[in-house]
């Protein structure tokens, strides 16, 4: 077991520096940067601009701009914003907390309803509510997350008048604002992969529950409750962690729009601003950490496996 | 009574033979982690010797995972031997060029055992008979057809049969459909690899009648692999007993139910199930302990040892000769119950 | 027509079925996969349910544990079990008797224990289920109960999982949950048929002495005329849903009554194999359930039918004590059909 976690960061580490590499080189290969853009407006001269371009090293052969950026990264220097005056970490430092939070709240809430829902509905297959379930969790996978976001806004505010409190305020400073705060966005993002661990758990619980064991759990005279949450449901949740751990990056992905949909000062709407701004080393970074964190998910993910599956565990 | 080596039966080795495997060998590597490190050796066929006369049937035998399947597959090529050689009609196969392997693989057919999953389920019965005559350019067209209907009558389907899928047939016809795919090259040799042993009993005899009816036709050799020892008492002229990889017993078949040498082909024989109540009575229990040990790690000295009746010290050390006991029977001669290559219990 | 011999015993047996008829919905209709099954299995008895694939065996025993899928279900007879009908029982009360009073093994071991739980586990949760025990208790009974059953390195095993086990060990487990609480009733279904032969000659010597020690009575369901004789005080033959003969082993495979029993009987490769006669097959298959011949089901086959066959479906005749065929043949103004030879083996 160890040594399969120890196998997964190996391969988690190589996977950041691919990750790293290829968006080196394919920001640098887009015509047009963050400095021209910047200078072009502030309206100096073109000896002045390539002046500050060469303070930055942004003129340097691009293999020599690489292993600077690379060494960097090994020394957690990820250099400092081409727009803001101020070093990537500290940005990314100031904003991560924002984003994890809100990753979590997410996964927390799709996995706090999705398998309870997908057993209700396996259990009750063929019912009414199982047949209202499967509706809901087709809707809640079809609907993207930002409009999900644009729909909560609206009608909160429209029926119940309510509208998310402004200025963003941190967990320990007021709990209560910072929960209303993040609550509708991670909502958002809840329901697409809540709905997919949903659908996941319904179709390998119904797996399960057709197995020889399950029948001899049956046979030694178990009831239908002990069947369903002891023995079929946590052999159903195999396979639903695997998809756990791949819905993490979509689930990521959606942070940036929602965050910069909800005002949420977190890395995603930084992104969101970097990316129109062509601030290269913060946009680089951040993909790094969202790398980061998509593979400490996935070797969360196999850990839970091995907690579950004894034949994993001993392998 | 004459110690036998392998390179003396290769002397017996007379012109009938067909096919002749000599210290045949193949160990499956296992491997694990990233960079498929081998981590030890499934020892599957381990040295095995033996002859097959045309138009006879040899059994051969033992329990699962003992390496039956993968020595039909050595026979036919299929699988390329760690050593050791499979000769027929006095041919090397290892030594052949691709295109004479292909010319000979029409001389040897394969039937496998499940009736169920070895059959296309997209193709017609016409399609999955016809494939090989296709592949080797036997026949095309019109010819095609006639061949595949006359192979049909042969194991006792009809031209009705000819755009029929699998689904559409029973279990012991699916078989026939098996059977016929592997006759249409005009095979001499047929390895039926457990071939009815998914078969209800009711079925299984349609099919082994027709297997001993075909072969007195067309005067094939098979090489029966099953588990079942009912099946080779009545199938079979000699019968190869099999235990991890190894042969522990060769004989003749009426000689080795009449007479069975080996501690593990009398266990095996004494757990068989009798119909007949009166000799389910008579019967002394002579069982095997415990189950088979795995093949990556298999005991030294007499493999049988873990498991023997007579469990005895030597046996855990020395592993034992091949001794011919009778004209053509021969085992391998553990100190359990032999002294000196004489039987003595 | 002696109507006595069965019926007049029911009292007395742990389990009487009686005409039960098991109905699934299908796509394409109801459809009866057992439709007349009547027999007794008295107290410390074995009595075999024997047939082909496909002739209701494990529908009538799941149709007995109302373990049947949800699609199907009893439409028709009793099920007696200590003389009480449990048919239409509520599944409450069956719970309390699954496991408790009546106990189930299956085919397959490899599949049959819960993958992501330890041995000491699944045994615990069978006492946990019907007796008030601390955990240290269920332990303990667990440990005993597999070293009753002959497992090796019984403590160890107790925290292991099946994927550590090998088939017979598991099997090994499964007998010792299903007889954890001294059942009245064991059913085995199929329990050895997954298993190598001399892990099987095992498993039938542990369920017969356990059986034994226990007084349990064992409804035990196979394919192999062997088993039934080597485990069974009487038998059931099954064909097509319908129990067509039943009697003691003995005389049943002794003298078969119904010619369908006969032929099973000639059909086995074992007995031809010894008296060097042909196998005698029995032709075409068997009938599919949307396509029942609807008076005798084995006419078809049958080399004894005559018109009577084809158009009276015919009745259960009784044939002294627990005796019993359901063929044309046995009623006595028909009996001068039948050739003496014909029925003997
Ligand atoms: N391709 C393979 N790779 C690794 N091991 C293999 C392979 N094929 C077979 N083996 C191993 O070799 C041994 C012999 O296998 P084989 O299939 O020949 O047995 P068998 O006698 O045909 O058994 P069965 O009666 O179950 O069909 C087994 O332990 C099997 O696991
Ligand atoms: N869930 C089901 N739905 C529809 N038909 C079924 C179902 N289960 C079993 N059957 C049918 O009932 C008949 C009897 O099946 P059963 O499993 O009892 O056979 P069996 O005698 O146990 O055979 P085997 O030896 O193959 O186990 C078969 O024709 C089968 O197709
Ligand atoms: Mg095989
Ligand atoms: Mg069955």
């Amino acid at each position: 077991m160890t040594q399969l976690i120890v196998k997964r960061l190996l391969s988690g580490l190589l996977a950041l520096f691919l990750i790293a590499t290829f968006l080196f080189f394919v920001m640098r290969s887009v015509p047009g940067d963050a400095i021209d853009i910047q200078l072009a407006e502030s309206g100096l001269s073109e000896e002045r601009i390539t002046e500050v371009k060469d303070e930055m090293g942004l003129n340097d052969p691009i293999l020599e701009q690489y292993a600077d950026w690379a060494s960097g990264i090994v020394r957690l220097d990820f250099g400092d914003s081409l727009v803001r005056d101020e070093s990537v970490l500290d940005i990314i430092l100031r904003r991560l907390p924002v984003t994890l939070e809100l990753s979590f709240l997410a996964i927390a809430l799709s996995l706090a309803f999705g398998p309870i829902v997908g057993m209700l509905s396996a259990i009750r297959r063929g019912k009414p509510s199982d047949a209202i379930l499967r509706v809901g969790s087709i809707v809640g996978l079809s609907i993207p997350n930002f409009l999900v976001g644009v729909l909560m806004i609206t009608y909160l505010s429209e029926w119940f008048g309510y509208s998310v409190p402004i200025g963003y305020q941190e967990f320990w400073e007021s709990p209560w604002v910072n929960l209303q705060q993040m609550i509708l966005p991670a909502i958002a993002l809840a329901l697409s992969v809540g709905a997919a661990t949903a659908r996941m758990t319904r179709s390998s619980m119904l797996e399960v529950l057709g197995t020889d064991y399950i029948r001899t759990v049956r046979a030694k005279g178990a009831d239908e409750r002990m069947i369903n949450t002891r023995h079929a449901f946590k052999n159903s949740l195999i396979p639903v962690l695997t998809l756990v751990g791949l819905q993490f990056g979509g689930l990521l992905g959606g942070t940036v729009i929602l965050e910069a949909m909800f005002s949420l000062p977190g890395l995603g709407s930084q992104v969101f601003e970097a990316v129109r701004t062509r601030d290269y080393p913060l946009i680089q970074a951040a993909a790094l950490v969202y790398g980061a964190m998509f593979i400490l998910v996935n070797i969360m993910v196999d850990l839970a496996y091995g907690w579950i599956d004894p034949r994993i565990r001993a392998s | 009574m004459t110690v036998t080596e392998p390179s003396s039966i290769s002397a017996e080795a007379s012109s009938d033979t067909i096919v002749e495997v000599r210290n045949l060998t193949k160990h499956f590597p296992i491997e694990k982690g990233l960079l498929k490190r081998t981590v030890g050796q499934v020892q599957a066929v381990n040295g095995i010797s033996f002859d097959v006369r045309r138009g006879s049937t040899v059994a051969l035998v033992g329990e699962s995972g003992c390496g039956k399947t993968t020595t039909g597959q050595l026979i036919l090529h299929l699988l390329e031997p760690t050593s050791g050689t499979v000769r027929f009609e006095g041919r090397d196969l290892a030594g052949l060029q691709r295109g004479e392997l292909r010319r000979l693989r029409q001389r040897m057919q394969i039937i496998f055992q499940d009736p169920f999953s070895s059959l296309d389920p997209r193709m017609s019965t016409l399609s999955i008979v016809a494939e090989g005559l296709e592949v080797h350019g036997i026949a095309s067209g019109k010819q095609k057809v006639d061949r595949v209907v006359e192979l049909l009558e042969l194991v006792g389907l009809s031209s009705r049969d000819l755009r029929k899928f699998p689904h559409e047939f029973s279990g012991g016809q699916r078989q026939r459909i098996g059977i016929a795919r592997a006759l249409a090259t005009n095979p001499e040799v047929i390895v039926c690899d457990e071939a009815v042993s998914a078969l209800d009993v009711s079925i299984q005899a349609q099919v082994l009648n027709l297997l001993k009816d075909l072969q007195a036709e067309l005067n094939l050799t098979y090489l029966f692999i099953t588990h079942d020892l009912n099946v080779v008492r009545y199938i079979s002229d000699e019968v190869i007993v099999m235990y991890l990889g190894e042969i522990v017993e060769q004989a003749a078949t009426e000689d080795l139910f009449e007479n069975p040498i080996h501690p593990y082909t009398r266990s095996l024989f004494s757990a068989v199930p009798v119909v007949d109540p009166d000799l389910a009575e008579k019967r002394e229990p002579f069982l095997a302990s415990g189950e088979l040990p795995s093949p990556s790690n298999p005991p030294s000295g007499c493999k049988f040892h873990t498991r023997c009746p007579f469990s005895c010290e030597a046996a855990t050390q020395q592993i034992p000769e091949t001794v011919e006991f009778e004209p053509g029977h021969r085992a391998a001669a553990c100190p359990c119950y032999t002294t000196d290559g004489v039987r003595v219990r | 027509m002696d109507t006595g011999g069965l019926h007049a015993e029911t009292s007395d047996a742990v389990l009487s079925v009686r005409q039960l008829r098991t109905e699934f919905a299908t796509r394409h209709g109801q459809v009866a996969a057992v439709s007349d099954v009547s027999f007794d299995v008295r107290p410390g008895e074995t009595v075999a349910l024997v047939g082909e694939s496909g002739s209701g065996k494990t529908v009538t025993a799941l149709s007995i544990m109302h373990l049947l899928e949800s699609t199907g279900s009893i439409a028709g007879g009793e099920v007696i079990f200590e003389g009480r009908d449990i048919a239409h029982l509520e599944e409450r009360e069956m719970r309390s008797l699954r496991g408790e009073k009546i106990a189930m093994i299956f085919q397959d071991p490899s599949t049959c224990l819960d993958p992501l739980f330890t041995v000491e586990h699944q045994l615990a949760e069978m006492l946990h289920l019907h007796r008030d025990i601390t955990d240290a208790e269920a332990r303990t009974r667990a440990l005993e109960l597999l070293r009753h059953v002959g497992m090796p390195d019984a403590e160890a095993r107790l925290d292991t999982y099946q994927h550590k086990l090998s088939g017979g060990q598991r099997q090994r487990v499964m007998i010792a949950m299903a007889l954890a609480l001294s059942p009245s009733l064991l059913i085995a279904d199929e329990p050895t048929t997954a298993l190598d032969v001399t892990v099987q000659a095992q498993i039938l010597d542990l369920l017969r002495t356990l059986a034994d020690e226990t007084g349990a009575a064992i409804l035990f369901v196979t394919h192999d005329l062997g088993v039934v004789a080597e485990m069974a005080d009487r038998v059931v033959v099954m064909y097509a849903g319908q129990v067509i003969e039943q009697g003691r082993v003995r005389e049943v495979l002794k003298t078969p009554q119904h010619p369908y029993t006969a032929a099973l009987l000639n059909s086995m490769p074992g007995n031809a194999a010894m008296t060097g006669q042909r196998l005698e097959a029995i032709d075409g298959s068997v009938p599919s359930l949307f396509n029942m011949p609807h008076a005798c089901r084995f006419a078809p086959r049958c080399k004894h039918a005559f018109d009577r066959c084809t158009v009276e479906p015919p009745p259960v005749h009784e044939l002294g004590s627990d005796r019993n065929a359901r063929c044309w043949l046995s009623d006595p103004s028909e009996s001068w059909r039948r050739q003496p030879a014909e029925v003997s083996t």
